[in-house]
């Protein structure tokens, strides 16, 4: 049952409002929503597209990161009180992400925050080194791992990553983002990865495109 | 016959607004002196004489124009008691944040820059550079009051504080400006000549213009106009532009580039108020070509250094660990060759 609303417009209002950090207006704008709009089509419609394109605006240098973390924020607790979803954190999903051999975990905040206003479920290893980002997709028969690197040598050790799990667990889809990703587009291809994202609002297309076989 | 500067010269020419003999370079290897020496980075870091040497040996090398008293970002965090992580093939990191809990901030107590051995460290290297090096500026580094949040208590965190709790961001900007001050004069009363105000929040990568204007650069201002030598301030890859009026306002003497960013608009805005430091992609360099890094020199100078108010360098503050040496010494041998004043602009 979803009645027709105008997208364009309320994809404006909506990220109007959370750029200017305006959590009423943008609660405001959802409940209206959710009395004629499926979740799923509220989510794919609006959250979504929402999100990657402050994330787009972000990359070209049009807001700041601030903003993009607060968006997220403001989309994740509005939508946890309106909306039943699934698990956030879900220990039976195939799908993880983490951090390499690195504490600056926010990239990987982002991501989980806004996979999960998309309705998607993730499990979070957190920080991890080669041998234990392994071990875990094995054990978990991950189909995508997402890893995310701040530092360059970390996101070259993600070469490592890839060559074992090719042998061990050749289905699971890799794919990484991060500074040294955004700041070199070639170095996603050079260690391995099936995919690389310069934001964290791509982590949503690049799961949807894998889940349609885009990615393998 | 034209005179040579020395690299201290050059740099001195270039802050004070007039054209030097050829484009400064500022090479900030960090870590590239383990590898002279054949340690490991936890060993290079472990000794102020370590430091000092492979200081020395690089700047021989490469011909670069300063020196780096610099060890790792995360030095000021460590002097706290925070948690640092080495690596064999990059830069130290910061590992858990210190500051588990927003009323941690009430209890916070900045490290005794006399007593701290870590920060002394510090101090000893930027002394023994002072009786070795009176041809070059000794650079030391300090993390912005307003950036050093990020590792004390995690970015999210303190993104989430900066919104939900302006009383203890105030509090913890507070006792983060004092420390920085007074770390800032330590070195400067230790030999270093010119301090790098590490400040990545500031950019407007990272909190829109309006918020920093109110917070990180009216910090900067007050902190640049408390130090005893010179700053530059760097953002670490961030953007600019947009609030390039009032970095030139905060009394600093430089400010380092984002490669993100187009030199010659930056040059345009800057107009001649503040000297422009970058912006060579650090992270792409490791895979240039020889050719590839002629051609990326060339035309960063060409952008960036007609009329001088420009010193040729990286855009993140740092050199990867993998950028070998072949690139570095094309990037040092083609400054020199095409950075001779007077440069033309392109037609």
């Amino acid at each position: 049952m979803t009645s027709a609303f105008d997208i364009s417009a309320e994809q404006n209002n909506l990220e109007n409002f959370l750029l200017s950090l305006n959590r009423i207006g943008a609660s405001d704008l959802l409940k209206g929503l959710i009395t004629s709009v499926n979740p799923s089509d509220i989510a794919d419609l609006l959250l979504s597209p929402v999100l990657e394109r402050i994330g787009s605006r972000w990359e070209r240098g049009e807001i700041a990161l601030s903003q993009v973390y607060m968006s997220g924020r403001i989309c994740d607790e509005i939508t946890r009180s309106l909306f039943p979803r699934p698990k956030i954190i879900d220990s039976s999903t195939d799908i993880a992400i983490t951090v390499l051999d690195d504490y600056h975990v926010l990239g990987k905040q982002l991501v989980v925050m806004l996979l999960s206003t998309a309705g998607i479920p993730i499990r979070d290893y957190g920080t991890c080194s080669v041998g234990q980002i392994v071990k875990r997709t094995v054990e978990d028969r991950l189909s995508v791992l997402l890893i995310s690197t701040l530092m360059l040598h970390s996101a070259l050790h993600v070469r490592e990553v890839v060559k074992e799990l090719r042998v061990k667990s050749p289905k699971t889809a890799i794919i990484v983002g991060g500074a040294p990703f955004r700041l070199d587009p070639l170095l996603g291809n050079e260690v391995g990865a099936d995919a690389s994202g310069s934001t964290a609002a791509d982590a949503i297309r690049l799961v949807h495109d894998y889940r349609k076989g885009r990615v393998q | 016959m034209s005179i040579s500067l020395t690299s201290a010269e050059r740099i001195g020419k270039v802050l004070s607004g007039q054209e030097p003999d050829r484009v400064p370079l500022l090479l900030l290897l960090t870590m590239h002196g383990a590898k002279e020496l054949g340690l490991t980075l936890r060993e290079y870091f472990s000794c102020p004489e370590n430091l000092v040497e492979g200081q020395l040996r690089l700047r021989a090398k490469f011909n670069n124009d300063c020196i780096v008293n610099y060890y790792y970002g995360p030095i000021e965090i460590e002097a706290w008691g925070g948690e640092v992580i080495f690596s064999e093939d990059g830069p130290v990191n910061s590992g858990e944040p210190m500051i588990r809990h927003p009323e941690d901030i009430l209890h916070l107590t900045p490290p005794d820059i006399r007593t701290n051995p870590i920060l002394r460290r510090v101090l000893d290297s930027g002394e023994l550079f002072r009786k070795k090096v009176t041809d070059a500026p000794v650079i030391g580094l300090v993390i912005s009051p307003f950036s050093l949040p990020v590792m004390q208590m995690g970015f999210g965190p303190y993104l989430t504080l900066m919104e939900e709790r302006p009383d203890l961001f105030d509090r913890l900007m507070t006792i983060n400006e004092e420390h920085c001050v007074a770390w800032a004069n330590a070195q400067f009363d230790a030999g270093v000549s010119a301090m790098c105000y590490f400040d990545p929040i500031s950019s407007p990568s990272m909190v829109t213009p309006e918020y920093a204007r109110r917070t990180g650069l009216a910090i900067a201002r007050r902190v640049f106009s408390r130090l005893k030598g010179p700053a530059v301030i760097h953002f670490a890859s961030g953007r600019c532009l947009d609030i390039m009026d009032d970095v030139a306002g905060t009394g600093a003497v430089g400010v380092g580039v984002s490669a993100d960013e187009d030199l010659s608009i930056l040059k345009k805005s800057a107009a001649s108020r503040i000297t422009l430091i970058g912006n060579m992609n650090a992270i792409q360099m490791r895979r240039w070509t020889l050719d590839e890094t002629v051609e990326t020199v060339k035309q960063t100078i060409r952008q960036g250094a007609v009329g001088g108010g420009f010193i040729l360098s990286d855009n993140h503050g740092e050199i990867p660990y993998f950028v070998p040496d072949d690139v570095l010494h094309t990037i040092a041998e083609t400054a020199r060759t095409y950075g001779q004043y007077p440069i033309y602009p392109v037609e």
